[in-house]
This record gives C-alpha cells, structure tokens and sequence, in this order.
C-alpha cells in the first residue's frame, strides 16, 4: 500500500468512525415501528406524511447490529458507508477510463466523502431516500464495467463480474424497496454515460439486453411486491393531510393506492423548494464556468444535477395544478405505491450527489480548488436546506406517542399529518388523543342571544346577527360580500364570564360557505389581550376521529374547533383570515362549555 | 396552401366528436362553444382551400392529405382541452398530461436512436405487464361481471353437453331452454378456450381465459393479420401494442359487461380481414391460408352479429368476383364456410325467433337472449325500472341527432391515436388495403352511430369498438412511418415523440383501468358469494332456493346464473340472466292476483324452500312473517329465510320413490301411472321410453308444469331434450 492510500483509508475511517460515534443531531425523518430485515413494517415520514410499507435489506441488517453499539441510526450509517464507497470506486473508475487525469486514494475519498455529505445534508437523515441511493453507485459502476467487458466481447469470460453485479443490483432493489425502479433508471443512465467513447466497438444488443434484465428484474420485483400498509377506516370525505386544491384523488396508473392523500404536498413544496431551486443555480454557476474546459464526464454529471434540479424545482415551486403534471408527480404515478412517497428528496439528493461529483472531477486537477468546492457545496446545502431552518421540526413531542404502545399505531399512521397540523393549536394533542377524541365527539350546545351579544365587522355585515343565535340551521348570518376577503371578524360578547372548550359556527345547509381561515382568540373584551385559542390559516375540517382512535380532518363544512384546554371568556373574537369566492355563513354557533 | 385540405378534414373530425371544448379542463373558458362553430371553421377551410385548388388546377395527393404533422396537432387539441379529462376519457385527465409529457421525452430518446426495435418487445411487455396486473389483481376470485357470470354458467354447461345443444336443465326456474349459445356467441369462446375448461375447473382458469381472450388472443391476431398484410416486424407491432389500448369502450364489453362472444370475435376480426384481403387478392392463394380462413370466419361468425361486420368486403371484392368464381379454391372455400355455418345459422333461427327479435318492439322476455348491456339498468334510473321501461328495446327511427350522440359518446372512450390518425391512416394506405380497411371502418362507423338509432336493441355501439381494432392496423403503419421521418427534421421529430407519448401511456392507462381507476368498474366474485352458495346448498333439503324481486347485478355486479352450480341447488328467480328489460317478479300474475295464498301456491308449485330476498320492502314483509319464514343468513344486499311448515317435494300430484336431477335432464322412478312434476313443460321435452307419454299440466295461465302418464310403475324414466337434429327438422318450437 502506497503512503497515500494509507493515509487516505486513515482518513475516511476517521470521517466515518467520527459520524458513527458522534451521531448526529439531526432528527429522524421517519418513525417506524420495525427494524427486522425480514419484515415489512410501516413507515411514516414526520415531515410530510409520506406513509407505507418498508424493509430493510438483509446486508445492512447484517452490519447495523454490530453497528448498533455505537450509532443511534445504524441503517442510515451502514447506508452512508456503502454510499460513500460506492462513490469512491466510481471516482476510482472515473479516474481510469473517463478523466484524462489521475484521481489519487486520498483525493478521491476526500470527493466521496464530500459527496456523501452532501447528499446527507440536502436530505436530512431520511432513512427512505438515503437506503434507496445507498448501492446506486456501485450498481453504476458495475454497469459501466459490464458494459465496458461486453464491449469488449470479454462478457463470457467475466462471470465473477456479473454475479457479483447481480448482487449489487439485488442489494440496490431491496434497499430501495419501492423506488428501485427508480434507482434502476438513475444507475443505468449513470453507467452508460460513462461509459467512454470507444468508436471501434459498440455496445451488442445482446450485451445491452443482459446488462438491463439483470438491473430492472430485480428493480421491478421489489417495487411491486412492496404490500399495501394497514390503512385505518377513514370514513368517505375524510382526508389525513391538507388538502391540495385540485379536484378528487389524483390516483397512480400502476399499482395499489390509498383511498386518500397521504403526502402532504404542502409541506414538500415549503421543505424542498429552496434546495431545488438552489441547486439549479449552483449547477448553472458550473456551467457557466466549466463548460467547454470541463471532461465530458464530469459535463454530464453536471447535465444530470441540473435535469434532477429542474425537476425537483418544478414539483415544489409549481402551483399544485402545474405541479400534478411535472415529472416528478407524474413519475410517481408510473410506480406501485409511488404516491404514498414524494419523490423530491430523493431526485434532490441525487441531484446534489451529481453536483458534488462533477463539480469535483471538473476541479479535481488542483488539491485547494477541491477543498472550496466540496466546502461551497455542503455549506450551499446546510444553508438551503429548510428542514433545518423550519422551527418546527426540533420539536419532536410525537415522540412521546411513540412510548406510549396504545398511541404508537395512531403515530406511525396517515393520520401523523392531521396531528401535525393541529399541532400549532393544540400543543398537547399528541399526549392527549383521547380527551380530544372524547371532545370532538361530544354534541355541542347552541349559544343563545340571552347569554350573549353578537357583533361583526366590517360595519354593515351586521344584518340577520340574530340568526346566529336562533337555534335554527335554516337561518344564517353571512359576511354578505359574496367573498371571503380575510378581514372578517364576528365577536361574541357574553354578559358573564363563561367557560368555554370548544366552538361550532356551523354554515347549515349553506355546506359552501365555510370559513377558509380562522383565528379565535378569547379572553378579556379587548381582542390584543385575549389568548389565542385557535389558529388556522387555512381551514382544513373539524378534528375528527375514526372508531378506533385515528385523526383525520372532517368535511370542511364541519366548523368545530377544539381548545387546548377549558377557557374562561368574556368575549371570543373570530377572524376569518383568508380569501374565497363564497360568502361566509354561521347558522347556528355552539360552544363545549 | 396544400396543409389546408388536411387542417380541413382534422377540423372536421374535431366538430364531429367533440361538440364544446374547453382550454384544460372542465372547468377552463370555452374555445369552441360547440361543434358547430368547429364545422364552420372546416367548411370555410375547405372552401379556401377548393378556390385555391381550382385556381392552381392541383388537387393534393395523399400524402399531403395524411400529412403528419398536421394530424398531430389533434393530439395537441385534445391535450390541451378538456377532452382529456372527461368523465369517459380513455386517458384519464387531467394528471395523465404529466404522464404524456414524461413519455414524449422518453419516446424522442428512443426515437433519436432510431430503435425501432423496441417495437415487438414493448408489445410483448405490454401484453405480459396488462396479463400479470389483472391475474394479480384477481387474487384468486373469478371475475363475474355483468355477463362473465353467465358467461361462466355457459362455459360449465357447454363442457358437460357439447355438442349436443341446445338442451333443456332444469337448474333455473324449474327448466329452461338452453339455447343461447348461438345467440351469445359462447361457442366461439368454448372452441378456442377447449383445452382449458377440459382440462381444469372452469372457476379456476375463467379469468385467465379471459386474459388471455383480451391480451395474447387480440394482439396475436392483430400483429398476424398485418404481417399477413406483408407489414415490417414493427409496423405490426405496433399494431398490436395499439389493440391492447383502443380505449375504454374496448374494456368496457370485455370485462364490466363480460360479452364474450364479441369479445373473441373482435378479438379475430382483423385476422379475418386480413385473411379476407388475400383472399380476395391473391389468385391462387395457399391451401394453409384458405384453411386458417375457414376456421377463422367460422369462429368469428359464431357471434351472429359479426357477419354483418365483415359485408362490406362482399362489395369490395365484387371487381375480383370473375376471377374468385373461375378459382377452384376460392369457390371450395365459399362452400365449406357456408356448410359448416348452415346448420347453426338455421337452428339459431330456428329456436331463437331471431325475426321476431329483430323486427319486434320487444316488450316482455326476449326470444333471442342477446348479451347484457347494463346500462340499461345503470342508466335508466330504479324509478323507470320499476314502470316497466324497455329502454334500448325500443323502436327505433332515424335520427342524425341521436347517431352524432353516439359517436361523440364513443369516440370520447376512444385512444386519441386512433381517433385522430384513423382518417390519415387510411388514405395512406394503397389499392385493395386502402378499400378494404376504409369500407369496413367506414361500414362500422355507421353501424355503430346510425345503426343504433335504427336497431337500439342490438346494441350496435359495439362496432365502434371493431372499427378501432381494425382500424390499429392502419394506424400502426402511419406512426410507423412518422417515427422513421422523425430524424427529418425537428418538426418530425416534435410530431413523432408526442404520438409516441401517447402511444406508450396507452398501456399505463389501461393497467389503470384494470385497477378500477376508470368510470367503468368490473367486479370478481366476492366472498358472500361462497359464503351465499354453501347456505344455499346447506339448507335447501331437496327444494329450490327463490330469489323475490328483479335480481339482475346484485350477485357481486354479475348475473346469478352459476349460482345453481356453486350451491348445487336449483334456483328460481326472475331472471338469473340478462334477458328482461323491465322490472319483473319471479311470481307470475295470476298467482300474484290471489295475494299471499297465491305466493304462497306458488312457492309449493316450484318446490321453494329457501326464500332470498334483497330488496328492502320484500327483507321487511318477509321478516314480518315469523310464522311463514325464518331468518337463517345475511350477506351482502341478501337475507336468506327458510319456509316453515313446508315439506319438499319435486311432486305435484302422483307417486315417484326416486327423483334425480342434473344438468340437462331428470330422472325418476314413478309410482303411479300419472305424475305432475314440479318442472315446467317445453314441447321439445322428451322420455327415454317411448310408451310414457309427456305432457304440459296447466298449473297456471303462465306455468305449464310436466304431466307423465302411462309410465311403467318402478322403472326409471329419465326426462330431456330431443336432439338438436329433430329440433332442427322436426316441429318442436321454442314456446
């Protein structure tokens, strides 16, 4: 071993060692309630809701248990090690038939180090995305080399080389379960663009055909046998997450679905649209720079993060009725199960990797120029990655559902989004499911104009006020600007100070006249000293819950808001804070005293 | 200029079959308010693009007529309105744009390298992906939508009596004539299907027969018909890729409604043209293509009404008939297909009443018992049942309003490659080929539109749908050639990747629709339905079991007809097939008229113990009898009662000390020399021995029930039909 390479193994040990040692601080993106490699088991992702089966492949199961002394996230370690090699054996490879310079050991751990970290930093540990791009690059690699044998008519001879393709291709499926089909593709692309140009021989058809049937069988196999999760009874009209704005359920052409969404795609659009976006630029940066002096290998990994960039841009900073039609959404349609999954951090991901790669085999010829790229690349991914500049998710309360055995299946379901959503609200929910159950089932009582007065704002929407308060679903009050502008406010006045849990402003029978946004606050009569009970910027259903105890969002007619906790009110002021063209109706108001 | 006459006939083609389009979707502003406007548009087109012509003394040639890229815009049309995402749509939009975008890059990839080659294996993928996905889909359950459940009954009874059909069983309603195979067209689907439902248990390999019907039978004659056709490899299969994908009216009748018989006559339909074309072309044609055209038409015309599809090529070959008629071959042929079809034609007419059918407004039961379409009942709403509405049965006249209707309704089913590039496809192709195809699409465009508003009782809309599978033939070839222009230039290359797009989601889109993802839904059997049989066969203590009301789908949405089979006890309803087009009881009037005595004479006449009951007012009346009935089993929209105070008996009036049922005939062993059975009475009804004389008991106005006399006492006489040969020359007619 040459003093190089003994350094630069002593440095990528140190690196992993240091990752696996220290963990990191970085919460998990997904709960589940399994780790058997022979097992399926459910999955939900915390930030998006993405929710379905998932199985760890037997290799990483074999190596997380002896990883498991000193990592709390045993599998997306092991995945990060078999990444990282990966990436090292395709500098490596890079380095001998595609770059028209040498890549030493040392330096090209120091790429696939970066690289690795980089996809690690654009992801956050999402246990999905990294598994399924674990043994991409060395399923690339070995289709290149493959490729490169069969083209050579050297195919027959090389059986050690196949079986042993067969099994990355193997490991690569069943560590991306459901996505293989997609890290298939991905691998494929990846390994016939580097292939270098060789005008004397061609790749044979059959050669082709042999190297494809032993990547997509396998590919194919795992994605379809992936089974349905459980799904709780929802009832009909139900939804688990906010909904999308677009009309009924966009359903896959491949494959079982869910009766209902499951992924929040809002929150896909918030978390990922600065990254995508990001690396698009970064990528035209190199462009910019690199074009015409960069190797034709390092040209097309560049070409590729652009493309996963756009893509991922696309999905997150279209409008969702755009967005439903962008390659992203409509790719995951082509899979089994692919819309109980977002795409996006995984085409980010790979994205980034393609960045890191090119960006680096480009730059690669000086030893201080690598060290400002790979430094640029993960800063620009730590500082645009929002899942870490969003507050939200250090608060990891769900879980305490996950300590509790009755509530564990409640956490790892569809319903974590309603949950989530509520969250903001009511903070305890999480460890008070069955109050609030008990609570939302609870018949409410009309308030009556004797025990108090009603007034509204703007001045002249105070017409049929009354109605209110007529104990009659027939009769309404309404905003009557036949629009909901956001600056609606109805304010009721009790003469005595009364406790209140809960409050209906139930439309009746005008079922399209819902409030689209609300803020209730409640308190004292002056509305900047009153507390805030309920906020929701859009209006999504009554908190609901199916017999057996899971949240879902009721119909969006159904005006019920719960709060946190009893409250002692003199006045409860309720906005409606979004926009509409329907007017905003109260038939009949009610309270949970 | 000359892009005018194409832009003249696509505009048309869009007035025609869309009537108002929106920009995107359902919802989106109004492009063209309504067909009309389109029509104007063409028309002034067309009277340009004529004063052009004149004035340049040029006509365009067919090239310019088919131009591509011109065509191609339809597609562009169609994508961007709302014709997308109707409620009907073959591609179901509005997301399946992103699907399309996605495969167009795909398509220009492969297009780029020219790998035409793909070709052949992408429609084998296709049809092994569409097979696997609805076996996987099956889990096991028989498929019993609609008409498959009947079509499954006539499966198990063709593998116990043919050839000897028709045949009297005296499974349904006491007895019934079997005779509806020639009608239905089951026979041609029992000869390919033979070795399967000899071989194994119908139930078992029902749906891959179906599979294989609609996945390995239509593609495989396809892509043989057009490499009979001397079409490349790829042409063909692309033809065949393009079969599998006509749109949804193709699996509308394959699998919601189950009508096999024109689903494997569509199936061998182009093989037949095709066959059909060499047959008129060639003078001396070879003695294995004469053959496979015997077989093939003979197959195919099992489905009575595909005859009428296949003549328009009797006109296209009239300027060949000099020569066909001196050609020994030709003429042999002729001979033999009119020899073996003869004698079922003939029995078919005879036993089936067709003129009757065909010339009647069809009020009651019909003669013929044609295929179901349940829209009949999903459409006509339960009010217009219960009035006693014929709907489809119907007189029909003439109406351009109502044949544009059914045209739009069928081309909004259709794939977009077919419906735009059927025209262009068409007049691209050359002599013989471009006569025949155009006749014979042309033929079944105005059955399927026309033709339904004059005979709405034979459900011609079903030709639109052999239309588009003939017509993949054509259209093959034209994408073909658009594909290999694609390295042309970057137009082509534009044009070329969007059909391709629209060419590979054909296949997702189906394997959507074999997801139930669609408008249409097929149904396999559920578990109630086991669950119904073995209660039925558990508690009927040698008595029948009767279902009350009008059962038409509510055996998990298919008819009940295997139900006799599965519960191995013989049923009474109103009708356990398709063949009532209004509300009907089991019970006839005159029992009806003497109120619950009557129902009750009656129960005691067709030997009922068990008593089912689905509709809500027969769950409660029954239940409110406890004296009469008790409740012993309830699933799905069913309530089982058993009658009380009643003992089984098959005889009515007389002695027998055995009786044994099967199939297609009963035996017993009379005690006394007059025997009134329990079983109704046909004339074609005969004794194994010759001095027991059969005869109709008069038991009500509408049951003629069998009288035996003159029986030798303590011998077994078995009770059947005649053979089909005295049915067909002796007198005995269906009643």
């Amino acid at each position: 071993m040459t003093l190089r390479a003994a350094i630069s193994t002593v440095v990528f040990s140190f690196v992993t060692a240091s990752f696996i040692l220290l963990g990191w601080h970085i919460p998990f993106c997904e709960l589940s309630i399994g780790d058997d490699p022979r097992m399926w088991f459910p999955v939900v992702n915390t930030y998006f809701n993405a929710y379905h089966m998932w199985r760890i492949d037997h290799v990483a199961g074999l190596f997380a248990q002896s990883l498991s002394a000193w990592s709390a996230h045993t599998f997306i370690s092991f995945s990060l090690v078999i990444f990282c090699l990966g990436t090292y054996r395709l500098v490596r490879l890079l380095s001998l038939s595609a770059l028209s310079y040498t890549i030493s050991p040392l330096t090209g751990w120091l790429v696939s180090i970066g690289g690795t970290l980089t996809v690690l930093a654009i992801t956050g540990p999402d246990a999905v995305t990294l598994s399924s791009l674990a043994w991409l690059p060395l399923l690339s690699v070995s289709i290149t080399v493959l490729a490169t044998v069969s083209r050579a008519g050297l195919a027959l001879g090389a059986a050690p080389l196949w079986l042993l393709a067969l099994f990355v291709s193997v490991e690569t499926s069943v560590a991306a379960n459901q996505l293989a089909p997609l890290s298939a593709l991905a691998a494929c692309f990846l390994g016939l663009a580097l292939l270098p140009p060789n005008d004397d021989r061609t790749l044979s058809r059959r050669g082709l055909c042999t190297i494809l049937v032993l990547v997509w069988v396998p590919a194919l196999y795992s994605s379809f046998s992936a089974p349905p999760a459980p799904f709780p009874d929802y009832p009909q009209l139900a939804h688990v997450v906010p909904d999308d704005g677009l009309e009924g359920i966009i359903r896959p052409l491949v494959g079982l679905d869910y009766p209902l969404q499951v992924v929040d795609r809002g929150a896909v659009q918030r978390l990922y649209i600065g990254p995508s976006i990001a690396l698009m630029l970064l990528v035209g940066c190199c462009f910019f720079m690199a074009w015409g002096s960069s190797p034709r290998a390092s040209r097309h990994l560049l070409v590729g993060a652009f493309i996963l960039g756009a893509v991922a841009s696309l999905d997150t900073a279209l409008p969702e009725r755009f967005a439903v039609i962008a390659p992203l959404m409509s790719a995951s349609r082509l899979l089994p199960w692919g819309t109980s999954l977002s795409l996006t951090p995984w085409a980010l991901g790979l994205g980034a990797w393609f960045l890191c790669m090119g960006a680096s085999t480009w730059m690669v010829s000086s030893s201080i120029r690598i060290v400002v790229a790979c430094s640029v690349a993960l800063g620009f991914c730590v500082a645009t990655q929002s899942a870490w500049l969003h507050p939200e998710i250090w608060k990891k309360p769900v879980s305490a559902l996950l300590e509790d055995e009755s509530l564990r299946k409640v956490a790892i379901s569809p319903s974590l989004g309603t949950i989530r959503t509520f969250e903001s609200s009511i903070p305890t929910l999480y460890s008070d499911l069955e109050t609030f159950k008990t609570l939302s089932q609870q018949r409410m009582r009309s308030i009556s104009s004797s025990e108090a007065r009603l007034e509204t704002e703007p001045v002249g929407n105070g017409r049929g006020l009354d109605r209110v308060a007529d104990q009659s679903g027939h009769t309404r009050w309404t905003s009557n600007r036949n629009q909901q502008l956001g600056d609606e406010l109805l304010t009721l006045r009790f003469l005595h100070s009364t406790p209140m849990r809960g409050l209906e402003l139930d439309p009746g029978e005008y079922t399209t006249d819902f409030p689209r946004g609300l803020a209730v606050r409640g308190g004292p009569c002056r509305e900047e000293e009153a507390r805030l009970l309920g906020y929701f910027p859009s209006w999504q259903g009554a908190l609901s819950f199916t017999p057996n105890g899971f949240p879902f969002f009721g119909s969006q007619n159904d005006v019920r808001i719960l709060f946190e906790r009893e409250e002692l009110v003199e006045c409860v002021f309720i906005r409606q804070i979004s926009t509409a063209p329907f007017a905003w109706s109260v038939a009949e108001a009610r309270m949970i005293p | 200029m000359y892009f005018l006459a194409p832009v003249t006939l696509l505009l048309a083609l869009i007035a025609l079959s869309t009537g108002t389009l929106r920009l995107w979707d359902l919802n989106g502003p109004e492009l063209i308010p309504a067909g009309r406007y389109a029509m104007g548009i063409a028309i002034l087109t067309g009277v340009t693009y004529l004063l052009f012509s004149i004035r340049k003394r040029k006509f365009p040639s067919r090239e310019e007529l088919s131009e591509p890229r011109v065509w191609m815009l339809g597609l562009l049309v169609l994508f961007v309105t709302d014709w997308i995402c109707r409620p009907y749509a073959f591609f179901q939009g509005p997301s399946i744009r992103g699907e399309l975008i996605l495969l167009a890059i795909v398509a220009y990839v492969f297009l780029k390298r020219q790998s035409y080659a793909v070709m052949p294996l992408a429609a084998v993928a296709t049809a092994l992906f569409l097979f696997s996905t609805f076996i996987w889909l099956s889990r096991g359950r028989v498929l019993i939508s609609d008409d498959h459940a009947m079509f499954l009954f006539r499966l198990r009874l063709l593998k116990e009596n043919f050839p000897s059909i028709p045949f009297w069983s005296p499974l349904w309603n006491a007895g019934f004539d079997a005779r509806d195979f020639f009608a239905t067209g089951a026979l041609n689907a029992f000869l390919i299907a033979s070795p399967l439902v000899y071989l194994f248990d119908i139930e078992k390999v029902y749906n891959i027969i179906v599979a294989i019907f609609i996945w390995l039978l239509t593609p495989a004659c396809t892509y043989s018909a057009a490499r009979m056709l001397h079409r490349p490899r790829e042409e063909s299969a692309v033809a065949a890729l393009l079969v599998m994908c006509t749109g949804l009216t193709w699996y509308r009748w394959a699998l919601t409604y189950g009508t096999m018989g024109f689903l494997v006559s569509t199936a061998l339909f182009p093989l037949a043209v095709g066959l059909s074309l060499r047959f008129i072309s060639d003078e001396a044609p070879r003695i294995r293509d004469l053959i496979l055209l015997v077989v093939v038409v003979t197959l195919m015309l099992l489905w009575s009404l595909s005859g009428i599809a296949l003549a328009p090529l009797v006109i296209v070959a009239l300027p060949y008939a000099s020569r066909i008629l001196r050609s020994r071959r030709h003429i042999l042929t002729i001979l033999v297909v009119i020899a073996i079809n003869l004698p079922w034609v003939l029995m078919l007419w005879k036993v089936s009443s067709v003129s009757r059918f065909l010339s009647s407004d069809a009020k009651v039961e019909t003669s013929v018992q044609v295929e179901s379409n349940p829209r009949a009942t999903s459409e006509a709403s339960q009010a217009t049942l219960s009035q006693g509405s014929t709907f489809r049965h119907k007189k029909g006249e003439l109406s351009i309003r109502k044949s544009l209707d059914a045209w739009q309704q069928s081309a909004g089913a259709l794939n977009p490659l077919i419906l735009v590039f059927a025209i262009p496809a068409l007049i691209s192709l050359h002599g013989l080929l471009r006569r025949g195809f155009a006749a014979v699409t042309t033929w079944l465009v105005l059955l399927g539109t026309v033709g339904v508003s004059l005979k709405p009782q034979l459900e011609l809309d079903r030709m639109i749908v052999m239309a588009a599978v003939i017509v993949c033939i054509p259209v093959g070839q034209f994408l073909m050639n658009l594909f290999r222009l694609s390295h042309h230039s970057r137009s082509h290359a534009f044009a070329s990747s969007i059909a391709g797009a629209f060419l590979f989601t054909g296949p997702l889109s189906t394997s959507a629709i074999l997801h139930n993802r669609s408008f249409d839904h097929f149904h396999f059997a559920e578990a109630s339905v086991d669950e119904l049989s073995e209660v039925i066969k558990r508690n009927a203590q040698g008595g029948r079991a009767l279902f009350t009301g009008c059962v038409m789908h509510e055996l998990s949405g298919g008819h009940l007809a295997p139900l006799a089979l599965w519960s191995e006890t013989p049923l009474v309803a109103s009708s356990y097939a398709h063949n009532i087009w209004r509300y009907e009881q089991p019970v006839p009037k005159s029992y009806l008229s003497l109120g619950e005595q009557g129902i009750q004479d009656f129960f005691d006449d067709m030997n009922v113990t068990l008593v089912l009951a689905h509709e809500p007012e027969h769950r409660r009346e029954l239940a409110s009898r406890p004296s009469r009935y008790t409740e012993l089993w309830r699933g799905g929209r069913f309530v089982l009662f058993e009658r009380l105070g009643y003992k089984a008996s098959y005889v009515l009036e007389g002695q027998t000390s055995s009786l044994i049922q099967d199939h297609n005939s009963v035996s017993l062993t009379p005690e006394s020399t007059r025997v009134v059975l329990k079983f109704r009475y046909f004339p074609f009804l005969t004794t194994d021995i010759p001095e027991c004389s059969i005869r109709p008991y008069p038991a009500a106005p509408e049951l003629d029930l069998i009288e035996l006399t003159g029986c030798p006492l303590g011998k077994q006489v078995t009770i059947q039909s005649i053979t089909p040969k005295e049915r067909l020359f002796g007198g005995a007619h269906s009643p």
